[in-house]
């Protein structure tokens, strides 16, 4: 077929700089591609793995001199598995709402993902994790049981951890020495410190505690009371016992303490963040929080309080005991993932003493890989560590359900209802109590 | 008055709106659609939608049953007069006040009527939890430095005061928005007639309510139309700034539907929320295009 002259004219008959530019594009489309290959390290190797990993942007900072948790993923990972690399997917700080929209719709854009304590129960019922049992049976050797499980569901290991919180109370040893008082025993004799140091210095503030219905704290901080009124989560035949004497004792307390001037009356919306940072800034005697608080009040930079602090179990009541509730996050396997078997070698690599003590010198306690704590380095970088093994022995874990999501925002509702004044603590308990029945009745 | 169009002319019409109609359908239309085939059935995070049993209506029962729903939709209706009522009476002052301070104030009145406007909703919450905090908040602080108060008020604990709060938070921004319809309906009034009533001796009142606020109603309507559907799901403000709290006082019916979806993963309740919500928006928004339409001039093909 004869060329129209139309044809012919197209390379030639386009003004200079546009012919430059359609070289340009020319020599992008054919030349990238070739680099691409010749020096890209996924094309030259067939064999190699990527594996996403999601989490909020913490992964990658270091609250002390050690390298971040992901570079030493990654340098661990290159030592066992090179053929593995890990693509960080950093995600928002609230995310369970994306793993949720990508588990329902079985999505496989991470592989490996962070999970918190309270969507454990969730997260197995719905299949939304990997049983890590078979697949990596030295978990059990490796990492503390009460660790593993914290993250189980009907016997099924659904995570790593790598990271936990107990949770206890924090008080200033400068003050109290100062007044001549020795750390609180019982609840009463808390109140009398705080009583006897706010009169003198009433710019302090005595006791603070999270008490914003937006966030689990609220949770945890009711079941250290519980326990330390004498109550406990469940009666023998299963029924909470969310209206019992001791639970609506533990409550009025928290209401009191505003009521009687021990803690700040903003402690009804105060969220764990504003409650640590003003026991951090040095404003206030006590204050109930979980030990991941540890590496800030250390450092003398961001804490007035440096060397001048100290935890202990939260005190009991006559007739109760003090414990630690538990917290934390694990490294879990999306089952919708593209390379479940990489995944679970990835999540062998960060449940050995390498990446686990990683964790513990760039975050600071706690982990739960065994004897952990022994190591030189990792007493060096943790010297207050020794501080949390009174909690390690108490530790108890949130009030266990099937639907623990469900009861938690419940509680949070009816606890925050209660200590505000927007109902009696008596009918706040009461509804809680049915509501929670209806609910495991479901 | 209809007048017919050339045929070439609607294709093109139509041409040119298909891909605005196609994206409506998939992400407007099939969401509210799922959403209503997902509330009849029992479907949780362990159940895949075919797998799920069909409860008919029994979602929607279980949802009328429940007190905390009543509550919250009784507040997510008040909170909607109200918050509408507010916007556009404090839209419609700051819109007139555009066009009648001095030209050299008129843009710097003009930027900070943009200013809520521009900033994000969930960054609008958060400034509002630092402004109201008790502690460290200005406006408690300014309330006891003018010996309005003993102490400062606890704007997000006391129940009232929260509703007030959010109230507050949230109308800061809508009356921005409010006002950016108004001036765009202001605008197009034409000043002869505006000046022909001052001639005739009719005062700024009588001025207002005579001329300038029939003319503008088109554009009032639009705007209540628009923040009446924007307060009936709101969500950002009150999820940053009280979180449904204290108790449930200020939860709403998205903020509950949110709840429901994503911490408890219990997708045919929550989906019958997001019925309920639209069902309610719905109404609204057909209640109010019916009554636009009488004061526009649509092009009838």
């Amino acid at each position: 077929m004869k060329r129209t002259p139309k044809q012919t004219c197209l390379p030639t008959c386009l003004p200079t700089p546009l012919r430059i530019a359609v070289a340009v594009a020319v020599v992008l489309l054919v030349g990238l591609p070739g680099q691409a290959v010749a020096g890209g390290q996924v094309e030259s190797d067939p064999e190699a793995v990527t594996v996403t990993l999601g989490y909020n942007p913490f992964l990658s900072d270091s609250f002390t001199d050690a390298p971040p948790p992901i570079d030493v993923i990654r340098d661990e990972l290159a030592r066992i598995h090179p053929d593995i690399t890990i693509e960080y997917y950093t995600m928002p700080q609230n995310m369970l709402e994306p793993l949720v929209i990508w588990m329902t719709s079985q999505d496989a854009t991470i592989d490996i993902f962070g999970i918190d304590e309270p969507w454990v129960t969730q997260f197995g019922r719905a299949r939304w994790a990997v049983p890590l049992n078979d697949h990596l049976p030295d978990l059990e050797d490796r990492l503390e049981t009460a660790g593993l499980d914290s993250f189980s569901y009907q016997g099924d290991r659904l995570g790593v951890p790598f990271w936990s919180s107990l949770t206890g109370l924090f008080y200033r040893t400068d003050i109290l020495s100062e007044y001549g008082f020795a750390p609180p025993e019982t609840i009463a004799e808390m109140e009398t410190i705080i009583t006897t140091v706010l009169a003198e210095r009433p710019e302090l503030a005595g006791f603070l505690w999270p008490g914003a219905r937006s966030e689990e704290s609220i949770n945890m901080f009711y079941a250290t009371l519980l326990y330390a009124f004498g109550g406990r989560y469940r009666d023998t035949d299963g029924n909470f016992l969310f209206d019992s004497p001791a639970s609506i004792r533990a409550v009025q307390w928290m209401r009191d303490t505003i009521g009687k001037g021990l803690s700040p009356r903003t402690v009804q919306n105060l969220e764990r963040l504003e409650s640590r940072q003003r026991f951090v800034a040095g404003e206030a005697i006590f204050s109930w929080d979980n030990a991941d608080i540890i590496t800030w009040l250390d450092d003398p930079e961001r804490s007035a309080v440096a060397g001048a602090w100290d935890v202990i179990p939260f005190p009991a009541a006559p007739g109760g005991r003090s414990v630690s509730v538990t917290g934390g996050f694990a490294f879990a396997a999306n089952p919708y993932g593209k390379n479940v078997d990489a995944t679970i070698k990835v999540l062998d690599v960060i449940s050995r003493e390498a990446v686990q003590k990683g964790f513990a010198l760039a975050w600071g306690p706690v982990q739960y890989y065994r004897g952990l704590y022994d190591h030189p380095l990792v007493q060096d970088y943790n010297p207050n560590v020794e501080k949390l093994g009174s909690l390690v022995s108490i530790a108890i874990n949130r009030p266990p359900s099937q639907h623990y999501a469900e009861l938690s925002g419940m509680m949070s509702e009816e606890i925050s209802a209660a200590i505000t004044g927007t109902r009696s603590v008596e009918d706040a308990m009461d509804r809680l109590a049915q509501r929670a029945a209806t609910l495991e009745g479901r | 008055m209809t007048s017919s169009l050339p045929r070439s002319e609607t294709r093109i019409g139509l041409f040119l709106v298909a891909p605005a109609a196609i994206g409506l359908l998939i992400f407007n239309f099939f969401p509210v659609l799922q959403s209503g085939f997902f509330s009849l059935l029992a479907l949780d995070a362990g159940t895949q939608w075919w797998e799920a049993r069909f409860v008919g209506l029994r979602n929607y029962s279980d949802v009328m049953r429940n007190g905390l729903f009543w509550y919250t939709l009784f507040f997510t209706v008040a909170f909607t007069v109200a918050a509408v009522t507010l916007d556009l009476t404090l839209g419609m002052a700051l819109a007139l006040a555009t066009f009648y301070v001095p030209r050299r104030v008129r843009g710097v009145l003009r930027a900070i009527i943009i200013v809520p406007w521009a900033i994000p909703k969930v960054i609008q919450a958060t400034m509002w939890r630092w402004m109201l905090n008790s502690d460290v908040g200005p406006v408690g602080d300014m309330l006891v430095r003018l010996g309005l108060a003993d102490e400062p008020p606890l704007f997000l604990v006391d129940r009232f005061l929260a509703m007030g709060s959010v109230l507050l938070a949230y109308t800061w921004k809508g009356s921005s928005i409010a006002a950016f319809f108004l001036m765009g309906g202001l605008a197009m009034i034409p000043r002869d007639a505006i000046e022909s009533a001052r001639v005739d001796g009719a005062n700024a009142f009588q001025r207002f309510f005579r001329i300038v606020l029939p003319m503008v109603m088109p554009t009032i309507y639009v705007a209540l139309l628009y923040r009446s559907q924007d307060a009936l799901r709101v969500f950002d403000v009150i999820y940053g700034l009280t979180g449904g709290g204290p108790g449930t006082t200020t939860d709403t019916l998205s903020s509950f539907a949110y709840t429901t979806y994503f911490r408890y993963a219990q997708f045919g309740r929550a989906s019958t929320y997001a019925v309920v919500t639209f069902l309610l928006v719905a109404a609204v928004g057909t209640f109010y295009i019916a009554r636009i339409k009488t004061n526009f001039n649509f092009r009838e093909p």
